[in-house]
C-alpha cells in the first residue's frame, strides 16, 4: 500500500516536472476525475457492457468448441494427425490478425469482432484440454475401462472431471486471451466498447481520458482474473487433492 | 495299515498338492504361451482351472509372469497362444465382469468414497436410489461408514484401498483379479486388510484370482496357491491350503512353510539364472548340483511337481 502511495507520488511528480506537457501527462487527480466523470454520465458502463458482451459471447464461443475438440483431439489418433500440426502452428499468429480477414468475411459488424476474440482465445482452450487428458494417469482409464465405464459416460464422467484442473488453466489463459484480443480488435475497429472510448480519446487530444480507460480495462481483467478464474481453479484443485487444504 | 497312516498323515498336512475337481471349472486357462514383442517369453505353457467360489494366489517373484496372465484374464490383451475361457466364454476385451484391483486404489480424485462406488454402479445399469443402498451397504463391510463424504485424498492409504474393494465387491463380478493390491500398504495395514479380506470373502465366496509376491500373503489368503517361475513363466507348484480361517500370518505352519516355497523358488531361479552351458563343457560338479537342486525341490513338494507333470 505504502508502495502504491509512493508510485502515485512520483507519477505526480513526473508531471509536475518531466519533460512532458501537463495536456499529455496528466496527474492521478487529473486521470481520476476523468474516470470520475465517465461513470457519471454513463459512457463508461455503457463501453464497459458493450464489450463484456462481445467477450462473453466470443469466449462462450470458444469454450463450447475448444473444449469438446481438444478432447476429441486427445482420443481420436485422425483429428490428432489433421488438427494438431494446424492448431499449434495457428498459436503463433497473433489473433488481432485475423482482423482483415473478418472484417472482409463479416463486414464492420459484430460478428468480426467476435471472430476475433474466438480465434485469440479457441486454441489456447484446445491445447489446454488436449493436454489435461493427454495427462491423465493412464491408472484411472483402466480403472474406468475395468468397472466398464465407456460412451458418454466416460468423456463427462471421467476425463473431463480428471482434465479439470487442466481445462480451469485453459480457461483462465483463454480468457485473457479474449480480453486483449477484444481491445485491440475495439481499438482498430470502431463500434462502441471500451477500445472506441480509448480511441476518441486519443482523437480528442484527452489523455486523461486515454488513462482512464485504461485503468477500466485493467481493473476489469484484475477482477476477473482473480475473483473468478483464480477463485474457481483453487477451488478444483483442493477438490482434486492437488493442494493442502 | 500302511495306507492308514499316510492318509492321515495327509490329513494333517495343510499344504498339499491341489486335485483337479469335479464339474465344470469357472475360469479355464488352456496351454497359454505369450511372448513379448522384445522376444522375452513371459508365460510358456501354463494351464490352470479355477472353480467357482475358490481363492487362487498366483504367487512368484516379480518378472515370472503372473501378472502378465492376470491381465490376460481381465482381457486387457490377448496371450499369443492358448485361451482363457471363464463361465465358457472365451474372454475378449476388459469386463466388469471380470473386475481388475490394481496396485494403487484407482480412486476417483473428485467424487466423494460414496460417488466413487455409486459411479460405477450407476455405469452397471443401477438406479440411483439401489447404487445408493449398495454403496453403503458395502463401505459398512469395510469399516468406512461415517466416511462416505470423505474425499479420497483425506483417507490414508489403507482406507483408499478398503473403498477401492468395497467398489470392486459391490460391482458383484463373476470373478474379481487382484494384483498386488496391499503391496504398497504397510505391514500393519496390510495384516488387516488381510483380516478384512478373509472376513468378507467367507461370507460372499468369490471366486479371486490374487496376484503376490508375498509367500506369506498368499498362504494367509489362498485355498490354493499357484507358485509361478520366471523365465520363461511356468507353474510350479498347484497347492491347496487347508487351514481355518481367519488365518494368523503368524502362525507356525505359515510361518514354516512360507520359508519352503521361498528356498524352493530361491533355488528355481537359481536354476534358469545360470546360463546353460553346452553339455561337453558341462563341468560335473554343477550337473550335480542342478540334479540335487531338483530332487531337493521336488523333495518338498513331490506330488506337486507331479500333479503338474501330469496336468500338462
Amino acid at each position: 500500500m505504502g508502495f502504491f502511495l509512493l508510485l502515485l507520488v512520483l507519477w505526480e511528480a513526473v508531471s509536475r516536472f518531466g519533460p512532458w506537457p501537463r495536456a499529455l501527462f496528466p496527474d492521478p487527480f487529473g486521470v481520476a476525475e476523468s474516470f470520475a466523470r465517465m461513470v457519471q454520465d454513463g459512457r463508461l458502463s455503457a463501453a464497459t457492457i458493450k464489450s463484456l458482451g462481445r467477450l462473453a459471447e466470443g469466449y462462450g464461443i470458444s469454450v463450447l468448441l475448444g473444449v469438446p475438440l481438444g478432447l476429441g483431439i486427445a482420443r481420436a489418433r485422425w483429428l490428432q494427425l489433421g488438427l494438431k500440426p494446424i492448431i499449434s502452428g495457428l498459436q503463433a499468429l497473433p489473433s488481432i490478425c485475423w482482423l482483415p480477414l473478418a472484417i472482409l468475411w463479416f463486414g464492420l459488424t459484430d460478428a468480426a469482432i467476435i471472430f476475433v476474440v474466438v480465434m485469440g482465445s479457441l486454441l489456447s482452450i484446445v491445447i489446454s484440454t488436449e493436454d489435461g487428458v493427454r495427462s491423465i494417469q493412464p491408472q484411472l482409464l483402466q480403472v474406468a475401462g475395468t468397472l466398464g465405464i465407456h460412451g458418454p459416460r466416460l468423456f463427462l464422467g471421467v476425463l473431463i472431471p480428471a482434465a479439470l484442473p487442466s481445462i480451469t488453466t485453459g480457461l483462465k489463459l483463454g480468457w485473457s486471451f479474449a480480453w486483449r484480443a477484444l481491445m485491440a480488435g475495439e481499438l482498430l475497429f470502431v463500434a462502441g466498447g471500451l477500445g472506441q472510448l480509448l480511441t476518441t480519446g486519443r482523437e480528442l487530444m484527452d489523455v486523461a481520458q486515454v488513462m482512464a480507460v485504461m485503468v477500466a480495462i485493467v481493473i476489469i481483467g484484475v477482477v476477473a482474473d482473480r475473483l473468478l478464474f483464480q477463485s474457481v481453479e483453487l477451488r478444483v484443485r483442493r477438490r482434486w487433492g492437488l493442494v493442502g487444504v | 495299515m500302511l495306507r492308514k497312516l499316510w492318509s492321515r498323515l495327509r490329513k494333517t498336512r495343510f499344504l498339499v498338492p491341489s486335485q483337479a475337481k469335479e464339474g465344470q471349472a469357472k475360469i479355464t486357462i488352456t496351454g497359454v504361451q505369450h511372448r513379448y514383442k522384445n522376444d522375452v517369453e513371459a508365460l510358456k505353457n501354463v494351464t490352470l482351472d479355477v472353480h467357482a467360489g475358490e481363492f487362487v494366489c498366483l504367487l512368484g517373484p516379480s518378472g515370472c509372469g503372473k501378472s502378465t496372465l492376470l491381465y490376460a484374464l481381465a482381457g486387457h490383451f490377448a496371450p499369443s497362444e492358448g485361451h482363457i475361457t471363464i463361465d465358457g466364454e472365451r474372454v475378449v476385451g476388459p469386463s466388469p465382469n471380470r473386475l481388475l484391483m490394481f496396485q494403487e486404489p484407482g480412486l476417483f480424485p473428485w467424487l466423494t468414497v460414496k460417488q466413487n462406488l455409486t459411479f460405477a454402479l450407476k455405469a452397471k445399469g443401477l438406479s440411483r436410489g439401489d447404487a445408493n443402498l449398495r454403496a453403503m451397504d458395502y463401505l459398512n463391510q469395510v469399516q468406512l461408514d461415517g466416511f462416505e463424504n470423505a474425499m479420497p485424498h483425506e483417507l490414508s492409504g489403507g482406507m483408499r484401498m478398503r473403498v477401492s474393494l468395497a467398489r470392486a465387491l459391490a460391482m458383484d463380478p463373476a470373478v474379481l483379479l487382484m494384483d498386488e493390491p496391499f503391496a504398497p500398504l504397510d505391514a500393519q495395514t496390510r495384516g488387516n486388510m488381510h483380516q478384512l479380506l478373509q472376513r468378507i470373502w467367507v461370507r460372499s465366496r468369490k471366486t479371486v484370482v490374487f496376484v503376490t509376491h508375498n509367500v506369506r500373503e498368499a498362504l494367509v489368503l489362498g485355498d490354493r496357491v499357484v507358485v509361478m517361475a520366471g523365465r520363461p513363466g511356468r507353474v510350479l507348484y498347484d497347492l491347496e491350503v487347508r487351514l481355518p480361517r481367519p488365518r494368523d500370518p503368524d502362525d507356525d505352519r505359515i510361518v514354516q512353510h512360507s520359508r519352503e516355497i521361498r528356498e524352493a523358488l530361491r533355488r528355481a531361479e537359481a536354476a534358469t539364472e545360470r546360463p546353460t552351458p553346452s553339455p561337453a563343457a558341462r563341468p560335473h560338479g554343477v550337473l550335480d548340483e542342478t540334479e540335487e537342486t531338483h530332487s531337493r525341490a521336488s523333495g518338498v513338494f513331490p506330488p506337486a511337481a507331479r500333479t503338474l507333470g501330469s496336468r500338462l
